[in-house]
């Protein structure tokens, strides 16, 4: 073996691949492409999780979108509000809020309320779970709490209960839905966080099926549709369809459900308030209120009966005056 | 009279897809249109002629240096630049084309229908014009089955296929019958 045939073979090579490397210098040279710097930018602006919620692989794949157009702005779920302006700024859109959503449990079957039919011995995750004979939660709709969403969640905004049910940590919840698609149970839904209440059970059986399976599922019985004075609220395969349009966040829907099957916003109650110097007593206030929550009479001023009073805020529409303020927080029944 | 043998052989007889097996993967992954498979077969064919004649004297070089055995290296290198080279201009003239062919365009580096063309010049000994008549013919070869099959393909999406035959059964099977029908070139030379 010649050591020389090394070195001439290596040199050969080496030396072919210099000369064509700056061959292909000298091509891309004068061939050169130049990328939008937009792209680059807009990639900035994204938080990189790859998360997927905006419905593209990927922060890159989105960027790439946006930028021929295909995509609107808003769609990072992540990022929010601000990183959707930041985004328009770049590419000279105008971008209009958008509703937060989050992830939403639709069942509240933790152990002490739902029963087990049979001691499930399989691997401990949800979709083997559901395999076998629908899962041993007695209720078929149930949330399994085997976590698939909580290890699917990328944010760790999801996380079981010893009760074996799923728990959304609105906080940290950025709404891009890769929980949704990891339950096999379909129980996880994304919602619009500001809505003021939502149907807290997936279960479409009839009453007494899920009154033998869970504690907290909803029955049917029609008390949150008879509740609700605003037309907003009817049972259709005997679960509670919310129309957030006409709802008005008064709560009897929640407040007159006998399994709490029905979930509020707390933090959206309010209360209706008078503020007596600029009050006429021109009763519209008291026409309007369906809860007999104003009391007053003549040219007297009103006043509300605060346990009365649910919050709907109608008076305060009406109010020709403006002298009823709306303040947060309301009278709890339950 | 040899140079269009040579032509004739590497169009249709010894076609490089449907006889030899060679270059399958952009066959059966630009042949979903046309107009791309058009397009694959020009960049293959730019490829090709222009590799038979640069690895031409690459090879007269390895020789005279006496390190022949390094050709497949060699060629491989001559190639991936062309590659290079194609997918730049490409780039710049057709940026439309340069998506379409998307990942097919840098795997022909490592597409054995190009590599296959320079070394059989070199194991058929042909000269400078024969080699790159050799190359050009082999890769119109791959062009018009492409551009034949990528037709059968688009006919094939409107006809009304059993579930279990849309997609690539039924393209395995349509290129399977085309091999057969090319085939049928055998003993033309």
């Amino acid at each position: 073996m010649d050591f020389r045939q090394i070195l001439i073979a290596a040199g050969m090579i080496g030396g072919m691949g210099l000369v064509f490397g700056a061959v292909l210098a000298i091509v891309g040279r004068i061939f050169r492409t130049e990328d939008d710097p937009r792209k680059e930018q807009v990639r900035a602006l994204l938080p990189g999780a790859n998360c997927g919620g905006c419905g593209y692989p990927g922060c890159d794949a989105y960027a790439e979108a946006i930028l021929k157009g295909e995509a609107t702005v808003d769609k990072c779920p992540v990022g929010g509000d601000s990183v959707m302006r930041a985004i328009a700024e770049v590419m000279g859109v105008t971008a209009s809020a958008k509703d937060r959503k989050v992830a939403t449990v639709r069942c509240r079957g933790s152990l002490d309320r739902c029963n087990l039919r049979f001691d499930y011995d399989g691997p401990k995750d949800c979709k083997s779970a559901s395999l076998a004979g629908a899962g041993d939660k007695a209720c078929e709709y149930s949330c399994l709490g085997f976590g698939d969403c909580e290890s699917a969640c990328p944010f760790d905004a999801i996380h079981v209960t010893d009760g074996r049910l799923a728990v959304v940590d609105d906080k940290k919840c950025v709404g891009c839905g890769v929980c949704l698609t990891a339950c096999p149970r379909g129980v996880l839904q994304l919602m619009t966080y500001s809505h003021p209440v939502h149907s807290a059970c997936s279960a479409h059986l009839s009453g007494k099926v899920v009154r033998d399976a869970c504690k907290a599922g909803c029955i049917g019985c029609g008390k949150c549709q008879r509740a609700c004075k605003f037309d907003a609220l009817k049972l259709i395969n005997n679960l509670p369809e919310i129309d957030f349009d006409k709802c008005k966040a008064c709560m009897q829907c929640v407040d007159n459900c006998p399994t709490g099957a029905i979930m509020a916003f707390n933090e959206m109650r309010r209360h209706a308030m008078i503020h007596y110097p600029d009050c006429t007593g021109c009763g519209d206030c008291q026409k309007v209120c369906k809860f007999e929550a104003i009391r007053g009479e003549g040219d007297a001023h009103r006043s509300i009966i605060e346990w009365n009073c649910v919050g709907c805020g109608e008076c305060a529409e009406v109010c020709p005056h403006n002298c009823i303020e709306m303040r947060p927080g309301g009278v709890f029944r339950k | 009279m040899n140079l269009i043998l040579i032509f004739v052989g590497g169009v249709l007889v010894n076609n490089f897809v449907m006889n030899r097996f060679m270059g399958i993967c952009p066959f059966l992954g630009v042949s979903k249109k046309t107009e791309t498979a058009f397009g694959m077969g020009m960049a293959v064919t730019f490829v090709i002629t222009l590799a038979s004649v640069i690895t031409y004297f690459v090879r007269q070089l390895l020789v005279s240096l006496d390190i022949a055995y390094m050709q497949t290296l060699a060629f491989i290198l001559v190639i991936a630049v062309l590659v290079q080279v194609v997918e730049l201009v490409l780039r710049k003239l057709s940026y439309a084309l340069y998506q379409a062919l998307g990942v097919y365009l840098p795997l022909i580096t490592t597409n054995c229908a190009v590599l296959g063309a320079t070394i059989l010049n070199v194991d058929n000994g042909y000269n400078l014009v024969q080699s790159a008549v050799n190359g050009f013919g082999a890769s119109i070869g791959f062009t018009l089955a492409i551009v034949l099959f990528s037709g059968i393909r688009e006919k094939m999406e409107l006809s009304d296929l059993p579930e279990w035959m849309k997609g690539f059964p039924g393209a395995l099977i349509g290129a399977g019958l085309m091999a057969v029908a090319f085939s049928g070139f055998k003993g033309l030379i």
